[in-house]
């Protein structure tokens, strides 16, 4: 039965340590999650670097975005016909604006469900309490979160690199 | 790169070699290292808690601007635009004066916030979050100018293009259809971005209140932890919302100068709007930034955070587009000149000389002079000088559209048309409930929301470390 080891860290390269003796003792990356109140760089590229496929989203999105203006300025163009300004009746011109304004639009607008969804938010679990979590890592601690068979292991690994407190929940 | 000598004290003992973008706090500190992590969350969280009288007395002056406005409004609904003073030729003046004053204060933002991000620039951090609010309730004021100067209201939703039985559809063609679709998403994008900045800062404001507050904070930081996998997904979308909001600063009041170089009247038809207008709508902006945020750093004694340091390059972005802008203005009078069109030669020797000269002398003052203070250091740091200031460039940037748009409608091609424009109490006070609705919004935001981003500030603190301390 895996269970979700939680430690408390003042001291961020307490943390670093505590990553590396877990790495090197074969817990896997997916298994371990850092947590604190603001990024901390090093911990990110130590636990799977910085790539996100939100990009792709975006990608998406924007592609989505530009076809739809495109899409919509043709045929609102040859649904009703309305010369003007002696430009014709389909004038690339001043779609332009429209094309970049729907492709800026829809890219942002799944930029945030790509975060939404990536990040696996909103968490619900979260808003009943059953995530390892202290309030305290919204403020200046670190929290280093395992999940495990192994909790005994984990504990001495956590406390041996000066982890303050250690807790474990279910997983 | 260059080099800053301590601001303070003794100069040979306290010689201070940063980089020039560190910023140094009068303790001799680089910004961020006077803070501890847990005082940056206590300090900014206690700024959004326990209202003073002096709040609440300024949110009522707001308020009853706003119910003045919202009558004058059902006023002019029931007994028509004539009694807004508009009769021919003028009939586009105050509303859209005010339109394009507050998209041009939206701009600078997303400027801030965006574009700043994307140059890794430190300084932002202490004041993105007012500016970014600012840029949103700027455009939510923008964005009711239309709707009230449009005056049969209940027909605004023409402007939308969807199936229906007339068979109608909108002309994309037109200059007006690009506003609307530029500020719709540009007030969109701002709104994410602003949203999306504040997610992990919301989560700190979490775990500290109690009750309702802890309720709807919970709601809005959607369960946020600040894991590893959360703030790597979190970066590169914040990243993304900056590259595509950067040329949404641009392109708005690009969109928005073309409503009048696309028209035909002299003094509106120039190629030189655009860039003309971008660069007046960042200064505006940066103007109205150091005008808020003054009295709220007071307000909320956030001093610590919103320092010197921030005041000086907010005064360089002012004294630089200001220079622009002076250039700008420069250039349309030597291009009327040169020209060879008589129209547009009388248009804009009408505008110095004529029935409002004195508004066009007042932008040239506001907006050429008054910046031209900010080339002294001491002026910059001088934060009570620059919140004056501002309140210059302010009132030059709203005299600015007011030239450009009052007088090219009352001086056009034939002088059998030629009139002059008297505003009446309507517009005056709707211009006063529009600034009531905008700072009514910011007053609810610095009460509600982190006015300083958390996570972005603790990022600047030295990371708390074991073989530091022993």
């Amino acid at each position: 039965m895996k269970r979700a080891v939680l430690g408390k860290f003042t001291y961020i390269d307490d943390v670093e340590k505590a990553i590396d003796e877990l790495l090197k003792a074969g817990y896997k990356r997916e298994d371990i999650q850092f947590i604190s109140s603001f990024p901390v760089e090093e911990i990110i590229e130590k636990l799977g670097g910085h790539d996100s496929p939100v990009k792709f989203s975006i990608l998406i999105g924007g592609t989505l975005g530009f076809l739809s203006a495109i899409g919509l300025v043709l045929l609102t163009s040859l649904a009703y016909i309305l010369p003007v300004g002696g430009k014709p009746v389909i004038a690339w011109i001043p779609y332009v604006i429209v094309m970049f304004e729907l492709t800026v639009l829809l890219g942002s607008i799944f930029n945030l469900l790509g975060l939404i969804f990536f990040s696996k938010l909103p968490d619900i679990f979260f808003f009943f309490g059953w995530r390892p979590f202290l309030p305290s890592f919204t403020d200046d601690k670190f929290g280093l979160v395992v999940i495990t068979e192994k909790v005994d292991d984990v504990k001495a690994i956590l406390q041996r690199n000066g982890a303050e407190e250690v807790r474990d929940y279910e997983a | 790169m260059g080099e800053l000598v301590g601001l303070t004290g003794d100069r040979e003992k306290r010689k201070i070699s940063v980089n020039i973008h560190e910023g140094i706090t009068p303790e001799g500190k680089k910004y961020g290292e006077q803070f501890t992590l847990s005082e940056i969350s206590e300090e900014i969280y206690r700024a959004a808690t326990k209202p003073s009288l002096a709040y609440f007395i300024a949110l009522g002056i707001c308020v009853a601007l706003v119910i003045a406005g919202v009558a004058t409004f059902g006023y002019l609904v029931i007994v028509g635009m004539g009694a807004a003073g508009f009769t021919p030729p003028v009939f586009w003046v105050h509303f859209i004066i005010n339109f394009v004053f507050w998209v041009g204060i939206a701009h600078s933002g997303t400027l801030i916030s965006a574009v700043l991000h994307l140059f890794r620039s430190k300084w932002r951090r202490g004041i993105f979050r007012i500016a970014e609010a600012m840029t949103v309730f700027a455009v939510m004021t923008a964005g009711l100018f239309p709707l009230i100067h449009i005056g049969r209201q209940w027909y605004f939703y023409y402007l939308v293009p969807y199936p229906n039985q007339r068979q109608l559809w909108v002309n994309f063609k037109s200059a007006l259809m690009w506003d609307f679709v530029a500020v719709l998403t540009y007030f969109t994008v701002s709104l994410m971005f602003f949203y999306v900045g504040m997610i992990p800062d919301l989560a700190t404001f979490r775990e500290k209140a109690k009750g309702i507050r802890r309720f709807i904070y919970s709601l809005l930081s959607l369960g946020w932890k600040g894991t590893d996998k959360e703030w790597r997904h979190y970066n590169r979308s914040y990243m993304f919302f900056a590259a595509f909001a950067t040329p949404l600063v641009i392109s708005v009041h690009s969109v928005v100068s073309l409503d009048f170089a696309s028209g035909l009247l002299p003094g509106w038809q120039s190629t030189i709007f655009p860039p003309y207008f971008v660069a007046g709508a960042i200064f505006s902006g940066m103007a109205m930034v150091v005008t808020i945020v003054t009295p709220l750093r007071k307000l909320l004694k956030l001093e610590k955070f919103i320092t010197d340091w921030h005041y000086d390059n907010m005064g360089k972005i002012i004294l630089v587009t200001g220079l622009i802008v002076t250039y700008s203005y420069i250039v349309e009078f030597v291009l009327a000149i040169f020209s060879g069109s008589k129209y547009e030669y009388h248009q804009f020797i009408y505008r110095a000389t004529g029935d409002y000269a004195w508004a066009f002398w007042l932008m040239v003052f506001c907006n050429c002079v008054v910046p031209l203070l900010m080339i002294s250091k001491k002026v910059r740091t001088n934060v009570w000088l620059m919140f004056v200031l501002s309140i210059f460039v302010n009132i030059g940037m709203w005299f600015e559209r007011f030239n450009i748009i009052m007088m090219s409608l009352s001086h056009d091609f034939v002088p059998y048309t030629f009139d002059t424009y008297k505003p009446r109490w309507p517009e005056f006070l709707i211009t006063a409930a529009s600034f009531g609705w905008f700072f009514m919004w910011f007053l609810l935001f610095a009460k509600f929301l982190p006015v300083i981003s958390i996570a972005e500030t603790k990022e600047l603190v030295p990371k708390p470390k074991r073989e530091k301390e022993s």
